[in-house]
């Protein structure tokens, strides 16, 4: 039913679209851009960058108290964080540039750092 | 005596007009797995206009469905309304070139499917653009791209074959169809 009434016209498009989608998938699906670096804010006030390969735990002291900062493989996560909902632990690992984790309550920010790191967002 | 005299023409693009906003509205209702997408059968409404009476009529059609549609459901001039809109504008803008792709090289001209693709694609582009411009300027947002036109190409296709459908049954059904062409 559908092979009668596609026009060879129709047919060469199709083919344009599998391909551009091929390519699509290929650019935004091969590799992620891993950010190497992660910024940490308290307050909103940068207070550390740091290198996201180099394995170890961290502690960063908040409003509230002390949050627990894992860092592995390129990612990184809360582990431990002195606010109620813990929201922040879990969000989980986050590794690709832009992303953002945060725990709100205890004001500690965590942004990874990227190519391109100057976006934001604006929200309805 | 009317000091704007509406033609034969006018009439069919409201009635098309109202039909498009129906479905727009219907399917404003049903819930979607993804912002941003659903079937958008609407679209088969401005396609049948642009297969039997051209381009302009779908242009009409297109734009009035995507203003009054956002009137009703209360979502005028909110971010719905302007990806909507420049969804529309996208998609009017590709089913143009496409027509004179057809016209220029009559060997590959497009067919029902073959528009409706190039609609759908390219309103999802629009969309999609038109979102990261204005809304959520984040790199990260280029993932849903391939998913979202993937989508977008199973329903124009979907869409295509439902116009082609409508398209061949007004041609054997309705006798007076010459006549209102013309």
């Amino acid at each position: 039913m559908l092979g009668q009434k596609l026009t060879a016209g129709d047919r060469l498009l199709l083919a344009l679209a599998v391909v551009s989608l091929g390519v699509l998938y290929a650019v935004y699906w091969g590799q992620s851009v891993y950010g190497n670096q992660a910024a940490i804010a308290i307050a909103g006030k940068h207070w550390s960058s740091i290198d996201l390969y180099q394995e170890r735990v961290i502690d960063v002291d908040g409003k509230l108290g002390s949050s627990r900062l894992e860092i592995k493989d390129g990612k990184i996560r809360f582990i431990s964080s002195p606010c109620d909902t813990k929201q922040c632990i879990h969000q989980g690992w986050i590794h690709q540039s832009g992303e953002i984790v945060a725990c709100v309550p205890n004001t500690i920010s965590v942004r990874i750092l990227g190519p391109d790191p100057r976006f934001d967002t604006m929200n309805f | 005596m009317s000091l704007i005299e509406s033609s034969k023409k006018d009439h069919i693009i409201a009635w098309l007009t109202a039909l498009a906003i129906t479905i727009h509205i219907i399917e404003s209702a049903l819930p979607t797995p993804l912002p941003g997408v659903k079937p958008g059968l609407a679209n088969v409404v401005t396609l049948v206009a642009l297969l039997l009476w051209g381009w302009r009529a779908a242009v009409w059609i297109s734009l009035l469905r995507v203003l009054v549609g956002s009137l009703l459901i209360g979502t005028f001039l909110t971010p719905t309304f302007f990806l909507s809109f420049s969804g529309a504008c996208c998609s009017l803008i590709a089913l143009a070139l496409a027509q004179t792709w057809s016209r220029k090289v009559p060997a590959i001209a497009l067919g029902p499917i073959g528009y409706s693709v190039v609609a759908a694609m390219m309103h999802m582009l629009g969309q999609f653009l038109a979102a990261y411009w204005l809304f959520i300027p984040h790199k990260a947002l280029f993932h849903l791209l391939p998913v979202l036109m993937t989508l977008a190409l199973i329903f124009g296709m979907v869409s295509g074959v439902i116009a082609a459908r409508v398209v061949t049954n007004l041609n054997s059904n309705t006798q007076s169809l010459s006549k209102i062409l013309q």
